[in-house]
């Protein structure tokens, strides 16, 4: 009952056009047999989450399948959790790299760690280059509540992990976990965090190759020597009568302009940032406006925040 | 014909020429401006009010307790009000607007069909009482509260309570007002739910025949609010203790729409260093701020932002500012932090409905 319910849950986040994507990768229905009594198009969002809760309830649906299925939302919906960044350090008689970064191994170990404080579900699920962990710790009701679960990126070779938000009472004792078993000795956590899960990856990992160096980790320096070069300069096929009335003014200081951010920033997508705090100590600078300040050196200290609040997030229905 | 004669006004206009212009013409003011948009700060303000102690106004007034720090804390929508014709203060007289207003909202929830407070099944009911401690002088009238309960299942018991809304005026210069059939209590601060707050001031309109208008505050007026507030922390309180008290001065600007991916900035300054730029821009003897210090205070911090990101925050629009004294929003909402700025933080608020009033007697 307890996994038919969560199950239930978690098929009310789908969005209507999620599900035949969802469940065939999820591969635990045949999704022809599906299409036979259910239409994706027409039919309500309970009908079509009903009917799939009974088909499973039929199959024997064990809490392994419902895991998955979980990984598989969040993976293609990486955006609605709040992420936090951690970085991990080891000590110095032990070499740099991980022992190993095989998927199996790691999750072993780790759900050896966790069974010494919880009593606990830990599934996981690569993608790409990362590999997920679903970590369900059973709490005291029988009730299983969002905040109950939490899920880890963890890219293997890198010193850096990165978790959706986890209840006070559990934090220091999964961290420690996740400490022993990846074999490390400290865990701190970085002042980064988001909901953007991807710019978040970009950010710690690729850490020196960020800006006008990301071309070359994209592979856009080397031009394809089998590409053809464009010599024939194409006319300007637009509506040339509206065109010609309009003048750009100070076409030379925007063209700078790009110039010069796509020299310092680089030409490919930048990672969304949602919120940047800068703290500052320094001298006074307007001094040209309050002359009385002219002679004062001690430092102002001064917090500017760059926010963009108000963007619109997907909803997360328990 | 308007036309004609301010342009001849603009023509003729000169520093002699004005003086006398506004001697012949006392209710136009901005003669050569009549006819802009745009308003006109005053040179200066007062920072303090007249009676920075609170002087008992009748012997009565000793024994009633002030609820100045009921508006402590709470996040109130503010409202200018003209005066109220044939208001009373007397007992008999605010009960009968209890009952005028609890038939109101009755009426309203027979005539929509559903509750004025949509989670109240059994109505409301209206009260009206007077709080003390607020009016400060002498021709201030006494402040007046009105609360709207929902009413509960077993009628003895008060429902929670759904609107709370302070009718109130601090050092108001009403010179023009008719005293005997006028009282003026032109700040309404207001808390509650949106269906109700209508209803309220719809019934307010109606039975004492004024205006109500939602009091935005646009950019230029908070930058006077926060330049004058600024510098409130007195220096027996300056110890890191109290510094870590009193939050700092906030300023925060909205980016305009063009900017994709960034939609505000906030600017927070330690209050430390806030009175200390404070004290050097504003001369510590007088009781006024003058425009001079509120540009320069503004633009110090602007400048001093400039130099570290080089983005003009005066191109951006100030929307919301935090100081010792209050939390201020751009639409309207304020917070008052402690209980020893509430009159000052009302004065203010009063000027500015004397400072619209007069601007609209202009147009």
């Amino acid at each position: 009952m307890d996994v038919v319910l969560s199950l239930r849950r978690i098929l009310n986040r789908f969005k209507k056009t999620d599900f035949v994507e969802i469940l065939k990768t999820w591969n635990f229905i045949n999704i022809d047999d599906l299409y036979a009594s259910i239409d994706f198009q027409r039919n309500t969002k309970t009908t079509i989450v009903s009917r799939i809760t009974e088909i499973c309830r039929e199959k024997n649906i064990r809490p392994y399948h419902v895991a998955q299925l979980d990984l598989i939302y969040q993976q293609k919906n990486p955006n609605c959790k709040n992420w936090t960044v951690f970085k991990l350090s080891q000590t110095s008689d032990k070499n740099g790299k991980q022992e190993t970064a095989e998927y199996s191994v790691l999750e072993d170990s780790l759900r050896q760690q966790l069974a010494v404080f919880f009593r606990h579900d830990l599934d996981s699920r690569p993608q790409g280059e990362s590999l997920w962990f679903r970590l369900h710790i059973h709490g005291i009701g029988v009730q299983v509540s969002t905040s109950d679960v939490i899920y880890m990126v963890y890219h293997p070779h890198s010193s850096y992990i990165i978790t959706s938000a986890i209840k006070v009472t559990y934090k220091d004792y999964v961290l420690q976990a996740v400490l022993t078993s990846l074999k490390c000795t400290q865990l701190k956590e970085l002042q980064l965090r988001g909901k953007n899960l991807k710019s978040l990856a970009d950010m710690t990992l690729y850490q020196q190759c960020q800006g006008s160096f990301s071309q070359y980790r994209l592979n856009q320096a080397d031009c394809n020597p089998l590409g053809r070069k464009k010599t024939i300069k194409r006319k300007d096929s637009s509506p040339d009568a509206l065109r010609s009335r309009l003048t750009y003014e100070n076409l030379q200081d925007k063209k700078a302009r790009i110039c010069k951010t796509e020299e310092t920033f680089g030409t490919s997508q930048q990672p969304t940032l949602e919120r940047l705090t800068f703290q500052l100590k320094t001298r006074f600078r307007g001094q040209h406006h309050i002359p009385a300040m002219v002679g004062h050196h001690s430092p102002i200290h001064c917090t500017v925040k760059f926010e963009e609040i108000g963007r619109a997030s997907c909803r997360e229905r328990v | 014909m308007a036309m004609d004669r301010s342009h001849m006004a603009l023509s003729q206009v000169t520093p002699q020429v004005t003086s006398n212009l506004q001697q012949q013409t006392r209710s136009t003011p901005w003669l050569a401006r009549r006819h802009t948009p745009y308003t006109k700060t005053p040179k200066s303000r007062r920072l303090t009010c007249k009676a920075t102690r609170r002087i008992p106004r009748t012997a009565r007034s000793r024994t009633v307790t002030s609820r100045v720090n009921e508006l402590v804390g709470k996040t109130w929508r503010v409202y200018s009000v003209s005066p109220l014709h044939s208001f009373t203060s007397t007992r008999s007289h605010l009960r009968n607007y209890s009952r005028h207003l609890s038939a109101y909202l009755e009426a309203e929830r027979h005539k929509g069909g559903i509750a004025v407070d949509v989670q109240s099944e059994f109505g409301e009911k209206a009260s009206f009482n007077l709080m003390h401690g607020i009016a400060l002088t002498e021709e201030d009238a006494e402040a007046i509260e009105i609360t709207v309960r929902s009413r509960s299942q077993n009628g003895s018991k008060d429902g929670k309570i759904v609107f709370t809304g302070i009718l109130c005026s601090v050092e108001y210069d009403g010179v023009n007002i008719d005293k005997e059939n006028f009282v003026a209590l032109p700040v309404f601060l207001v808390k509650g739910t949106a269906a109700v707050t209508r209803h309220v001031i719809a019934w307010l309109k109606i039975q004492f025949d004024c205006r109500i208008n939602m009091m935005r505050f646009p950019p230029m007026e908070l930058a006077w609010m926060v330049s004058m507030w600024s510098g409130l922390i007195s220096d027996d309180e300056n110890s890191d203790v109290a510094v870590v008290r009193f939050p700092s001065l906030e300023l925060m600007y909205s980016v305009p729409e063009e900017v994709k991916g960034l939609k505000s900035i906030t600017m927070t300054v330690k209050a430390g260093d806030a009175k200390l730029l404070w004290d050097s821009v504003h001369d510590q003897d007088s009781d006024d701020f003058t425009e001079e210090e509120m540009e320069s205070f503004i633009l110090g911090l602007e400048a001093h932002f400039f130099a570290h990101f080089k983005i003009n925050l005066a191109a951006m629009t100030l929307c919301r500012i935090t100081s010792s004294a209050a939390f201020i929003g751009a639409e309207g909402r304020v917070k008052i932090l402690s209980e020893k700025h509430v009159h000052q933080v009302l004065r203010h608020f009063a000027k500015l409905v004397t400072e619209s009033r007069d601007r609209k007697s202009v147009v």
